[in-house]
């Protein structure tokens, strides 16, 4: 019982940090996604360039958006919601204010400056706040709270302009070298022997908005492009194991897998196939090897998204892919998925005799079993 | 069981934008197809929980976490987001509570 429990304590911990990086981006995806469709349509390979052209060169200068919001408006409202997270509103507000001096200490987009500075802003408001909490004069309240804010936050920014803005270029460029290093030496699918596994466990948003978005993003102002989107937001691993459900599964869990498929393919809901390999792990493999299989696809395409796919729908990765993309992105989604389905279709047959005889697939099956009779089947 | 009426069930998940909506919408449907229409579902990402809910969904993986934030809530516990018994569990102990 104490193994279990410490266990899950440790599960806890890791999904709980990687909760608070994913929670301070995910909030924010509408405004990525808005982002990925202005660049989309006005960048001058976009699909209306025109329109994003100058006003003296006939357009409307829409371009003008990309860069700002991409510069500002992002890193700014994930440091809000970061900061907001630890120290509510007040924390949000702190943790806006310092991290514009990180934006303006740099020249690439500070996601990872944001996602550093906003919750410890925030956290150094709150601790400031102690230090005198229950000892203003009644009716000085509003003054205290609104300077004491302004000063720390004011005072974050201008310490995060000189001290943190070389630090943290300096990190970001080793991270960005180091995917880099891992595209060119080949090595990046071998990130799917990380990711698969971790996605299942209820670590697919941590990964893919924790580090995959704020990394590819700022991968995708330099190139147009990033193939990081396409890391964990690939629906063909989850597919093809789904399909092989459908097609060797035995009876129950076979029955339920065709809307599995609707779900997370045209959904983007890949939470609804994780019980699949839950209940057979060894499909971890199948996983895997597609997910590995999805991003030598586009490594050697050099395809990628020009923003996340979120959820992680077919229809998603479709939208967000860049302009020169489309053969690898499209051949990434069906590689992957055969390969995994061919790999869950072996391991699922070959223990197919097994669960026949059993016919016990846990709560998967005594749910479809469940809802099976309660269609009156 | 306790006698009081439950008025509000939070599904809970990590990001409380996909798989949790999802759930809620069917616990709405059963809940509509059982008759129950005194009973609010809403979807919520864990760590957002106030610790006021009175009753918790979320996925056994999960669970452990949902607990930590609201250990008085009564916690229902899924592994198959699309077709749990325990969505039906819900729904009986609902109705029960409405008899």
């Amino acid at each position: 019982m104490s193994d279990i429990k410490s266990n899950g304590g440790f599960r806890v911990g890791v999904q709980k940090f990687g909760t608070f990086l994913s929670g301070m981006v995910m909030p924010n995806i509408s405004a990525f996604i808005a982002w990925g469709l202005i660049t989309a349509f006005f960048i001058p390979t976009g699909w209306t360039p025109q329109l994003g052209a100058p006003v003296e060169d006939g357009g409307l200068n829409f371009l003008a958006l990309v860069g700002p919001m991409i510069v500002n408006l992002l890193p700014l409202l994930i440091a809000n919601t970061g900061g907001r997270l630890v120290y509510g509103a007040r924390g949000g507000v702190v943790a806006t204010i310092a991290t514009m001096g990180v934006i303006v200490g740099t020249t690439i987009p500070m996601f990872m400056g944001a996602m550093i500075i906003g919750p410890l802003a925030a956290w150094i408001m709150k601790k400031v706040d102690a230090i005198w909490a229950g000892r203003i004069k009644p009716g000085f309240e509003m003054l205290v709270d609104n300077f004491s804010a302004g000063i720390v936050g004011g005072g974050l920014s201008l310490i995060a302009f000189l001290g943190m803005s070389p630090i943290l270029t300096a990190i970001s460029d080793t991270l960005g070298k180091g995917v880099e290093w891992l595209v060119s030496t080949g090595f990046l699918p071998a990130a799917s022997i990380l990711i698969e596994p971790a996605k299942v466990l209820f670590l697919n948003n941590a990964i893919n908005h924790g580090v995959l978005t704020p990394l590819g993003t700022e991968a995708s102002v330099e190139t147009g492009k990033s193939i990081l989107f396409l890391l964990e937001a690939n629906p063909g691993p989850g597919l093809g194991i789904l399909a092989a459900f459908a097609l060797f599964g035995v009876g129950l869990s076979k029955a339920s897998a065709p809307g599995a498929i609707i779900i997370h393919f045209l959904g983007g809901i890949h939470e609804v196939y994780f019980p699949y390999i839950l209940m057979k792990p060894a499909l971890i493999l199948a996983a895997i090897a597609g997910g590995a299989t999805g991003v030598a696809t586009n490594m050697i395409f050099g395809s990628g998204l020009r923003a996340p796919a979120s959820p992680g729908s077919i229809v998603a990765v479709l939208i967000q892919t860049a302009s020169d993309s489309y053969i690898g992105v499209i051949l990434s989604v069906v590689l992957s998925a055969t390969v995994s389905f061919l790999v869950a279709g072996v391991i699922i047959r070959a223990t197919r005799s097994r669960d026949i005889a059993t016919d016990e697939n846990g709560d998967l099956s005594s749910a479809i079993a469940q809802s099976a009779s309660n269609k009156g089947k | 069981m306790s006698e009081e009426l439950t008025q509000h069930v939070v599904f809970a998940c990590d990001a409380g934008m996909g798989s949790s909506a999802m759930g809620a919408s069917l616990l709405r449907n059963k809940l509509k197809a059982a008759g129950i229409t005194d009973v609010k579902v809403t979807n919520a990402a864990i760590a957002n929980l106030t610790g006021a809910e009175e009753l918790i969904i979320s996925h056994s993986r999960l669970t452990d976490r949902a607990k930590h934030m609201v250990p008085d809530a009564e916690h229902f516990s899924v592994d198959n987001f699309m077709a749990s018994p325990k969505y039906d569990e819900v729904v009986a102990l609902l109705q029960s509570q409405r008899k």
